[in-house]
C-alpha cells in the first residue's frame, strides 16, 4: 500500500512538475528519450512503458532505436557533455560495462516503489538499474523439418542435423551465451573457454550458417537457411507466430536467462525517469509485456503470463530454478579475448 | 609588381571584367589574382570541414596513440596491430575486396556507359532509373533481400535446381562471392555517373576519324574513347575505392559471420569491447593505405592517359 502511495505521489508530482514547466516554458512538453532494440522491443517498449507513462505524466517520450553496446559507447563518448538518451535499455553484459565506466546514475531505489516485488534473483547487486524483462537463450528449431526434437546442447552435434545448425559470433550477447554454454556443457566455464572453442569447431561440419547479429539468425532460421540455432525465447515465438514451425526448448543443462535493464543516465530530468523505471516494472507495463507478440518474462512477483510461454518464459520461482546463472563480471573483462578469437578461428 | 595582383577592393566580376579588357601578356597574372579571389569560395567548406572532419581526424589520431589502460602516450597500438599477421590478412582482405569491387563496376560500367551516350533519351532514362534504383532502399533493407534471392532456399538456387543446372543448392550467401555481387550492384551508379560524364565531353568525330583512319571500331574505342575517358575511370574507381574498403552493413549481412573485413574490426573494437585506442589504430591505418592506394592508382593512371587533354578535366 505505501509503495503505492509513494508511486501516486511520485507521478503526480512529476505530472506536477511538468505542468509547471509547461506554463513556464509557453506549451514546452517535457520530453524523455529512451532507447530501444528492434524486433518485438520496439512496439513493446511504447505500448507497454512509453505509452501509459505518457498517459499519466503528459511528457512525451522519444524512443530511439539503438543497441546496448552502441548506446553505452555512445553515452561514454559523450562524455560530459549530453547523453544522447535519458533512460537506457541494455543487456546484463554492456549493463555491467556501463556501471564500470560510470555512465549511468547511482537510483535512489526507494523512488522506485515497484522494485520491492522484483524476484529476489533479479534484484539488482548495485542500485543503478533495474531489469524490465527476462529472456531466455535456450535452442530453437523448426518442427515441422526435423523429426526428433533436441533436448540439450549436445544435440547440435547429431548427424540428422548436419549443415543446419546456425550460430551467432560472439559480438553478440547471443553468441557469447552460447559459447560460454557449450564451453559449460563440456566442463569449462567463464574462466576457462577453451573447452566452447573446441566445441565449436567440432561442430563446424554441422553448421550451415554464422550470422553477425541476432536479428539476422531470426532471418535465417525463417528463410529455412538453418534449422536449428541456439536462439532467444521471443525471436523464437515471434517465429513460432508466423507458422513457420519454429519451437523452442530449454536444454537439459539449463536455459540462461538474460535480463533488459532500464537506466538513467546524466542527462537530466531525473523524477520523470525514475517514474518511467517504475512504470516498466508496474504490474500493467509488465502483464503487456509478457503478452504477445513481446513474450518478455516478467521480473515482477504475481504477474500472469499466457499458458503457452510457460516452461518457455521464467514466470514463476520454479522456472527460474530451470535457469542456470551465468557471471558477466567474470565474461566481459575476457570478452574481447573471446571476440579476437573467434575472428582468427572460427571459420565456415 | 602589377596592379592585378593588389588586394583591391574590386569585386571577382571586376576582376574578371578587367581580365577580359587585358591585353595579352598581363591575362596571366590577372589570372592570378582573380584564382586568389576565388579560393575564398572555399571558405565555408573548409570552415565545415574542420570542425566536422578534421577535428575527429586528429581525435582519432589522439586516441591511436594512447596506452590502452590510460597512462601515457605510445606506438604501442601500431606495433602489435601490424605485427599480427591476423591483422595484416584481413586488411589484405578488404584491399582485395576493393580491388575486386571496383574492376566489376568498371568491366559492368564502362559498356553501359558507352551505350548511354549512344541512345536516345528514354534509353537513357531507363537506364539511370535501373541502375540508380538500388540506392534509394536502405542498406538493411537490401541487405536482407539478398539473403532471400542468394539463400540455399533463395530464388536463385530454386532457378539452378529447377533448370536441373545442380542438385545441391550452391552456397552463395555468406560467402565472399555474395558479398563482391551486393557491393557491386549497389555501388554500380557511382562508376557509372563519372564515366557517363567523361564519355560524354568527348567529341564524337574523333572516333569517327579514327574508323576513316583505318582502325575497326573495338580499336578505334580502345585507343582513342578509353583514354580519353580516364579522368571519368579515375573518379568513378576512386568512389568504388573508397565506398567497398569502408562498407560495414553489406559485409555483416550477406557475408554473416563467415569473413572480417577492416570496418567490422573497428566497429567490434569501438561499439563492442569499448577498446577505443585498438578502434582508432585499426581506423588510421586503414586510412593511410586507402589513400596511399589512391594516390598510387591516379598517379599510375595519369601516366597511361597518353594523348588526353592536360588536367583530367572531369576527374
Amino acid at each position: 500500500m505505501s509503495g503505492m502511495t509513494r508511486r501516486q505521489i511520485l507521478i503526480g508530482g512529476a505530472a506536477g512538475t511538468a505542468t509547471l514547466a509547461a506554463g513556464r516554458a509557453w506549451g514546452q512538453q517535457k520530453e524523455l528519450v529512451a532507447n530501444t532494440y528492434g524486433g518485438g522491443w520496439e512496439q513493446g517498449h511504447r505500448q507497454a512503458i512509453a505509452e501509459p507513462i505518457e498517459k499519466k505524466t503528459g511528457a512525451k517520450v522519444i524512443l530511439i532505436s539503438m543497441l546496448a553496446n552502441e548506446l553505452v559507447a555512445r553515452v561514454k563518448a559523450a562524455g560530459g557533455s549530453k547523453p544522447p538518451v535519458d533512460v537506457a535499455l541494455v543487456d546484463d553484459g554492456p549493463f555491467l560495462t556501463a556501471i564500470k565506466e560510470e555512465v549511468f546514475l547511482k537510483l535512489p531505489m526507494d523512488k522506485i516503489p515497484n522494485a520491492a516485488k522484483l524476484y529476489p534473483q533479479y534484484k539488482p547487486k548495485e542500485p543503478y538499474g533495474v531489469p524490465v524483462a527476462a529472456s531466455v537463450i535456450g535452442i530453437a528449431y523448426n518442427a515441422k523439418k526435423l523429426k526428433t526434437a533436441p533436448t540439450s546442447w549436445e544435440d547440435l552435434w547429431k548427424p540428422e542435423y548436419k549443415g543446419k545448425v546456425g550460430l551467432c559470433t560472439p559480438a553478440s550477447t547471443l553468441g557469447t551465451v552460447a559459447l560460454l554454454s557449450f564451453a559449460k556443457a563440456k566442463g569449462g566455464g567463464e574462466t576457462r573457454i577453451e573447452p566452447g572453442f573446441d566445441a565449436v569447431k567440432s561442430l563446424l561440419p554441422s553448421v550451415g550458417s554464422i550470422a553477425s547479429s541476432p536479428a539476422a539468425l531470426q532471418t535465417l532460421l525463417e528463410r529455412g537457411e538453418v534449422d536449428i540455432a541456439p536462439m532467444w525465447h521471443a525471436n523464437t515465438l515471434i517465429l513460432k507466430g508466423k507458422g513457420t514451425g519454429m519451437e523452442f526448448v530449454l536444454p537439459k543443462e539449463g536455459g540462461i536467462a538474460g535480463l533488459a535493464w532500464l537506466a538513467i543516465t546524466k542527462a537530466g530530468n531525473l523524477d520523470l525517469a525514475l517514474a518511467y523505471l517504475n512504470q516498466g516494472l508496474s504490474p500493467e507495463s509488465q502483464t503487456l509485456l509478457a503478452t504477445p507478440p513481446f513474450f518478455f518474462g516478467p521480473t515482477v512477483q504475481g504477474i500472469k503470463v499466457e499458458p503457452q510461454l510457460r516452461g518457455v518464459v521464467p514466470a514463476v520461482p520454479e522456472d527460474l530454478a530451470r535457469l542456470i546463472q551465468i557471471d558477466w563480471t567474470k565474461i566481459n573483462p575476457v570478452r574481447p579475448e573471446w571476440i579476437n578469437r573467434w575472428n582468427r578461428e572460427i571459420k565456415v | 609588381m602589377d596592379q592585378s595582383l593588389e588586394p583591391g577592393d574590386q569585386g571577382l566580376n571586376g576582376v574578371a571584367a578587367a581580365e577580359v579588357a587585358r591585353s595579352a601578356p598581363s591575362l596571366r597574372r590577372g589570372r592570378v589574382a582573380s584564382r586568389l579571389r576565388l579560393w575564398q569560395l572555399a571558405l565555408p567548406a573548409t570552415l565545415f570541414l574542420s570542425v566536422y572532419f578534421f577535428a575527429p581526424l586528429l581525435m582519432l589520431f589522439w586516441w591511436s596513440v594512447r596506452a590502452p589502460e590510460g597512462g601515457g602516450l605510445t606506438l604501442g597500438n601500431f606495433r602489435s596491430l601490424l605485427g599480427d599477421p591476423f591483422f595484416l590478412q584481413t586488411l589484405w582482405l578488404s584491399l582485395r575486396l576493393s580491388f575486386e569491387v571496383t574492376a566489376i563496376t568498371l568491366a559492368l560500367g564502362f559498356p553501359l556507359a558507352y551505350l548511354y551516350t549512344k541512345v536516345g533519351p528514354g534509353a537513357r532514362l531507363a537506364i539511370l532509373f535501373v541502375t540508380l534504383l538500388p540506392l534509394l532502399t536502405s542498406a538493411v533493407v537490401r541487405s536482407f533481400g539478398w539473403i532471400v534471392l542468394l539463400g540455399k532456399q533463395g530464388l536463385i538456387n530454386h532457378g539452378l535446381m529447377a533448370m536441373g543446372l545442380t542438385d545441391a543448392p550452391i552456397k552463395l550467401l555468406f560467402s565472399l562471392e555474395g558479398v563482391r555481387v551486393a557491393l557491386a550492384q549497389v555501388q554500380l551508379p557511382f562508376m557509372l555517373l563519372p564515366l557517363i560524364n567523361a564519355l560524354e565531353q568527348l567529341d564524337p568525330s574523333l572516333e569517327a576519324a579514327a574508323v576513316s583512319l583505318g582502325a575497326s571500331r573495338f580499336q578505334a574505342v580502345l585507343r582513342v574513347t578509353v583514354p580519353l575517358a580516364m579522368p571519368g575511370v579515375v573518379a568513378g574507381a576512386i568512389l568504388n575505392f573508397a565506398l567497398t574498403i569502408s562498407a560495414f552493413i553489406t559485409p555483416a549481412m550477406v557475408g554473416g559471420g563467415s569473413f572480417i573485413v577492416m570496418p567490422t574490426l573497428v566497429y567490434q573494437s569501438a561499439i563492442v569491447t569499448l577498446q577505443w585506442p585498438r578502434a582508432a589504430t585499426t581506423a588510421l591505418i586503414l586510412l593511410v593505405v586507402a589513400m596511399a592506394v589512391v594516390w598510387t592508382g591516379t598517379a599510375v593512371a595519369r601516366r597511361w592517359q597518353y594523348g588526353a587533354r592536360p588536367g583530367g578535366a572531369n576527374a
